[in-house]
Parts: structure tokens; sequence; C-alpha cells
């Protein structure tokens, strides 16, 4: 799992309709810290957690993470 | 015709429940979550500082036997049981408050939450291992008394359980 790094789009999204990480993550019904991790990257969510953001954004799982090669 | 009138019921039950946590979740205040959040993290914050009060003081009083220094670590002590005691209470209490509303139960004991709390844990797992090695090892030589060890044990066991959390869910 070294080699490879999941990044997203969760910040240009929110940038895209205005909201910041405390309404998503109240939203998704998360802490607001959770949703910040994944946005850095430190924490990878769940697959149900990725796609109740996917939801969210109306996007599909990959439009929203992309898994790359480090 | 009685079975059409239930699934036409069931169906309007789904949806009104659906609507009724649709709304729900839309009407949750925003930082309601972050607010319980931060009460949380405070009270385990005291209790951990309670926690090393009370019982650090209780273990260092049979260490010392100057009786001004032992009347003092007593007072001490009072102080962090008393620290404890009230967190603990309010630490139950917000707990049961939560536990009422499934949405915030669950917002609050998210994915990265029940992550760290394994962590903690865990590090406290190992934190305990190690003491219990270190005083196996010391035994080999010296004479200690067994309670004494239980008791380190267990504080040290608790208080890095608690840090750990402290530290795993700061901002």
């Amino acid at each position: 799992m070294e080699h490879w790094e999941l990044k997203n789009q969760i910040k240009v999204q929110r940038a895209i309709r205005n909201i910041t990480q405390d309404e998503l993550a109240a939203q998704i019904g998360v802490t607001r810290k959770t949703i910040n991790t994944i946005e850095t990257g430190k924490f990878t969510p769940s697959t149900i957690l990725a796609i109740r953001l996917s939801r969210f954004f109306g996007l599909g799982v990959e439009q929203l993470f992309e898994l790359t090669e480090k | 015709m009685n079975s059409i009138n239930n699934l036409t019921f069931v169906t309007l039950r789904l949806l009104f429940d659906n609507y009724e946590l649709h709304l729900k979740i839309n009407n949750m205040e925003t930082s309601l979550i972050e607010q319980l959040n931060d009460s949380r993290y405070n009270l385990i914050k005291w209790l951990t500082i309670g926690w090393s009060i009370w019982v650090g003081t209780y273990i260092a009083k049979d260490l010392i036997q100057y009786q001004l220094i032992l009347t003092a670590l007593v007072w001490v002590g009072l102080f962090g049981w008393v620290v404890f005691i009230i967190n603990l209470l309010k630490y139950l209490k917000l707990k049961r408050e939560v536990k009422s509303d499934s949405l915030l139960r669950e917002a609050l004991n998210d994915e990265l939450i029940q992550l760290n709390r394994y962590k903690s844990f865990f590090l406290g797992f190992w934190v305990t291992i190690s003491i219990i090695g270190i005083f196996f090892g010391i035994s080999l030589f010296v004479n200690i008394a067994s309670l004494m060890v239980c008791r380190i044990t267990i504080y040290v066991g608790v208080l890095s359980v608690l840090i750990a959390w402290l530290i795993y869910n700061n901002d």
C-alpha cells in the first residue's frame, strides 16, 4: 500500500459548492476532522464513506477519488 | 385487497421515514457534532488529568515516608479523585444524551474515531506488556512488591490509552 496514493477532489468540489468542511461533515454524518484528514490524504475512508461522499457531490467514486502510483 | 393496502401502508411508511431522516440530517445543527466532539475531547482530557493525579499520588504515597509530604499527597490525590469523578459523570451523561440520537451517535463514532480508539488501545496494550516485561526483568535481581507492580501497571496502562487517544484526536 505504500506505493499507492489516494488523491481526491473533495476540496475542489467543496469550493465549487461553496460549503465548509463543517457543513460537509454534518451532511455526511461524520466529524469535521474526518473530512479534513480525508481531504489531506492522511486518512483513507472506507468504501461506504467514499460512496456516500461521491453521492453527495453527485459524482462517481473514481471521479472523486483517484488511486495513483507514488 | 388487504395485502395491497398493507403494501401501500408499508411504502408510505418507508417514504415518510426516509423523508424524516432527510429532514433530520439537513436540520442537524452544523456545529452540534463539533460542539459535542469538543466537549468529549475536553472531558477525556480532564479525566486523564484526574486519573494521573489521583492514582499517581496514591502510588507515590507508598514510596514516601515524610509525614508532611504524605499529608499533602493525600489532599492532592483527593483533588484528583474529585476531578476524575466529576468528569466521569459528565462523560456518562454526554454518552447517554448522544445514545438517544442514532445519527449523532454515528457521527461522533465515525470511522476515524473508531480507528483512533483502536490505535490507542493497541498502544496501551504494548505499553502494559512492556511494563510487565520491565518489572519481570527487574524481579530477577531485586524483590518487588506485587501490589506495587499491579498498581503501576494499571496506572501507566490506562494513562497511555488516554494520552494516545488525546494525541490521535487532537486537531
